[in-house]
């Protein structure tokens, strides 16, 4: 039980500090809060792995890569989107 | 695509930053944890560990072992008889007992015997591996050298016991019998002692006679069509894939058969509780039963010669019965009656008749004081000095006949 307060613990750090710090490619608030997810749920992934002894499944590790490779495609998207409507604008004379 | 890629890896960095600590810190809590914590109202192998660490419990029992293993154990056997097993013959396992102590109470130290070990001291002992190994685990694991092998029965007399001089197939199913233990109600079967049929037959006349001098129930016995060589009439037991020889203990307390080997010989002893009067087995209203005489006739054999074709054997009868002796007189309990029949002698006799007799000329004696001048039928031409008037070959007025009856 202890473990997961732990990891809590480090889940709001690592948050704050992805917050706080300007990170290229990572400009957006939302992109940030989507990352913020994915480290809790794959992080809670990692750690279960360990505590329930699944080194060695294979579909543990599958699970895993997919997760991070979706998430990681799905804050890409998410940092794209509505980028075109952030053309400068016409200087206001 | 490189947009991508720094994402995959801005994730994948910040979840090995989250969890990596986590393990991390879990296992040193874990770890720090094992190390400080002491027992608390924990008692192995009699020894208390209360208020030490795992590291001060090991050593406590280590050196409680090193004492324990300075004398042998004492192994008391069901006989009575006290017997010296070197304590190599055991190993302790410090780490699993103390793990398995998490919580208070009172714990055994994990033992293993070594079977190999212990096999030489009980050689030539009226004991078997399983009597010995758990009562042996049980007092090492309490660190105790004195092993009583107890029964259930709270007396161990031998209440009956034969001697039987086996072949090894019987050696054999003797050998697995060493130990066999009745609870009240339990059921000997000796088709579970070995696979020989005939050895298990001959074994299980011997164990007939034993049984049937205690108040055991016979369940299963059956006789052969004959009267099998070196069995005693009354005793007979065939054991083959249709039938078997068992008992059932219908005492109330637990019995335990003992093989002891005496050179050739071996003794099977029943121990246990002592039966209420005495038992004793007794072969009664033997009876013998005369074969018949049958002869027949062939016509291969050559004239007035026979051959037997069936020696005869005289069949017999005989009544088991089971005697308890009281202080109030003996009581017969039929425990079976054997009648073997008796097998006819068989003789063949040859049926073509005798031919009949040559004619033999008769001699006539001469005596010195006779003359030819006594020759009143003066027909004796040649003169050889005998009478002739007997020499006419004899006739017979009827053919020879057979004397004996014709049966078959």
């Amino acid at each position: 039980m202890i473990g997961y307060l732990i990891l809590i613990a480090f889940w709001v750090l690592a948050t704050l500090t992805v917050f706080a710090l300007s990170i290229p490619y990572i400009r957006k608030r939302e992109t940030k809060g989507v990352i913020a997810l994915l480290v809790a749920v794959l992080s809670l992934g990692v750690y279960s792995l360990y505590v329930e002894g699944l080194e060695r499944t294979w579909w543990a590790w599958v699970l895993l890569t997919l997760g991070l490779a979706g998430g990681a495609a799905l804050s890409a998207f998410i940092e794209q989107r509505d980028v075109a409507q952030e053309v400068p604008q016409r200087m206001v004379k | 695509m490189k947009r991508y890629g720094m994402h995959l890896f801005i994730l994948a960095g910040l979840v090995l930053l989250v969890s990596l600590p986590t393990i991390g810190l879990v296992n040193y809590l874990d770890a720090s944890a094992k190390t400080s914590a002491t027992y608390k109202e924990t008692t192995v192998a009699g020894i208390d560990v209360s208020g030490m660490t795992k590291e001060e419990a090991v050593v406590r029992l280590d050196n409680a072992i090193k004492d324990f293993n300075n004398t042998p154990f004492t192994v008391t056997l069901v006989d009575g008889t006290a017997l010296e097993v070197g304590k190599d013959v055991v190993s302790f396992n410090v780490d699993a007992t103390l793990k398995s102590a998490s919580e208070p109470g009172t714990y055994p130290l994990v033992t293993t015997v070594d079977e190999e070990r212990l096999t030489p001291y009980l050689e030539n002992q009226p004991v078997t591996l399983s009597m010995v190994t758990p009562p042996l685990v049980e007092a090492a694991s309490n660190l105790n050298s004195d092993v009583v092998l107890e029964m259930t029965a709270t007396e161990s007399e031998v209440v009956a016991s034969i001697t039987v001089s086996p072949t090894p197939a019987m050696r054999s199913a003797l050998e697995r019998m060493n130990g066999f233990e009745m609870e009240a109600g339990d059921i000997f079967s000796l088709k579970a002692f070995g696979e020989d049929f005939d050895a298990l037959s001959t074994l299980g006349s011997s164990m007939y006679q034993l049984f049937a001098a205690t108040p055991f129930q016979i369940l299963e016995r059956v006789q052969h069509e004959t009267l099998p060589t070196g069995i005693e009439l009354g005793y007979d037991v065939k054991v083959d894939e249709r039938s078997n020889f068992a008992v059932q203990n219908t005492e109330q307390t637990a019995y335990a058969l003992i093989v002891l080997e005496e050179g050739n010989a071996m003794t099977v002893q029943l121990l246990g509780k002592t039966f209420v009067g005495a038992y004793e087995s007794r072969v009664e209203d033997v009876t013998s039963v005369p074969y018949q005489n049958i002869v027949r006739f062939s016509p291969s054999l050559t004239a007035g010669s026979s051959s037997v074709t069936q020696s005869g054997q005289t069949g017999e009868s005989g009544k088991l019965y089971r005697v308890r002796i009281t202080d109030t007189g003996e009581s017969l309990e039929l425990l079976g009656f054997d009648f073997y029949e008796p097998i006819p002698e068989i003789v063949t006799k040859s049926s073509v008749p005798l031919p009949p007799p040559e004619p033999v000329e008769p001699i006539i004696p001469t005596f010195p004081d006779e003359t030819l001048e006594d020759d009143p039928f003066d027909d004796d031409v040649e003169d050889d000095g005998l009478n002739q008037f007997d020499e006419q070959p004899p006739v017979h007025d009827t053919d020879p006949v057979l004397s004996e009856g014709a049966v078959g």
